[in-house]
């Protein structure tokens, strides 16, 4: 090994040739099977492998609808779960609040709940909870 | 946005592209990590790794976000990114544990030159240099590919396949066809190198 040192213009011109014999490839399936079986490695192996990389990584991934999906459901049951705190208001003042939020959930709504006289009071919690929630998916949606 | 990336995801040829990419990495090792590759046509790398094993590291960055894949942009030049990026940071951790640099294959010519000599880089380029000289000038059109090239350094230019053929007056895809050939020399070059060294 001569002991020169490269100089300036011999270092680019070496780091462009590298970088354009790093950069040849084969274009077709044919020719980078043939180039995979040169060095010994079966395509069709590799093939199977990497499709079962692919399935495993999606199944996890954040970029897929499905795992997006599943987490909105986990937050929006943990958010139910919340929802379903103790009560400690009057049965007048939990009418009132299931009447304001029926309004703002939409007049058929609002008249679908008209007789909570009649309801009992665990049907009365049970309507305003689910309303809440009703209400708070809205609000995320906008 | 993210529904997109999982549309376009979907629709990869993700053998071909695996294929391809374990090509690269190779190549990539070759010609800039030489001291990785444990042996002439060996596939086992520093850390017990493959060129496989950084293939698929950076496909399953790219399927899990965690690298972005931009709109508009090829995936597979998204990819050689980011093997060239889980390479470097390979050769971070190999740093700190120089011990497991080419432990297998004890016998291979690479370790008879990495136990006789501490190799640096800038060796390894110049011997690059060297045989690479050596490719040219056993052809001709070799020896004009390279002159394009330097031209196309001294005129500030970036010595892609277009500038390349424009300049030689020759078709694209006798380029590519120069390009390939001086790689297959280059490579077997050294690889006879590294036999003599063994013998």
């Amino acid at each position: 090994m001569t002991n020169l040192k490269l100089s300036k213009t011999e270092q680019n011109l070496l780091d462009a040739i590298i970088e354009m014999l790093v950069n040849v490839e084969p274009e077709t399936p044919a020719e980078v099977d043939a180039e995979l079986r040169a060095m010994g490695l079966d395509p069709d192996d590799m093939s199977e492998r990497i499709e079962g990389v692919v399935k495993n990584v999606w199944a996890t991934s954040p970029l897929n609808w499905r795992v997006q999906e599943r987490r909105k459901i986990k937050a929006e049951r943990e958010r139910y779960h919340r929802s379903k705190s103790p009560l400690m208001v009057s049965r007048e003042d939990i009418k009132k609040r299931i009447q304001l939020l029926s309004t703002q959930r939409g007049s058929q709504f609002a008249s679908a709940h008209r007789n909570l006289d009649e309801a009992s009071n665990e049907d009365l919690v049970s309507l305003l909870r689910q309303l809440e929630f009703l209400v708070g998916a809205d609000q995320e949606e906008e | 946005m993210e529904t997109e990336i999982s549309e376009r995801l979907k629709g990869v040829d993700w053998p071909f592209t695996y294929k391809r990419l374990v090509l690269h990495t190779d190549k990539l090792i070759f010609y800039r990590y030489p001291r990785f590759r444990s042996g002439p046509g060996s596939q086992n790398l520093a850390l017990g790794l493959t060129s496989e094993d950084i293939a698929q590291s950076a496909i399953e960055k790219v399927i899990s976000g965690r690298r972005s894949w931009p709109e508009g942009l090829d995936l597979f030049v998204v990819l050689k990114q980011v093997a060239r990026s889980v390479l470097s940071n390979l050769v971070v951790e190999v740093a700190k544990k120089p011990e497991f640099l080419l432990l297998d294959n004890e016998d291979s010519p690479i370790n008879a030159v990495a136990q006789t000599e501490d190799q640096s880089m800038e060796d390894f380029y110049k011997e690059r240099w060297q045989v690479i000289q050596e490719a040219v000038e056993s052809d001709d059109d070799l020896q004009l590919l390279k002159f394009a090239i330097e031209h196309a350094l001294d005129l500030n230019e970036k010595p892609t396949r277009s500038n390349l053929a424009a300049m030689l007056e020759i078709p694209p895809q006798e380029v590519t066809n120069q390009r390939r050939r001086l790689d297959r020399l280059v490579r077997k070059l050294m690889n006879d190198k590294l036999k003599t060294v063994k013998n």
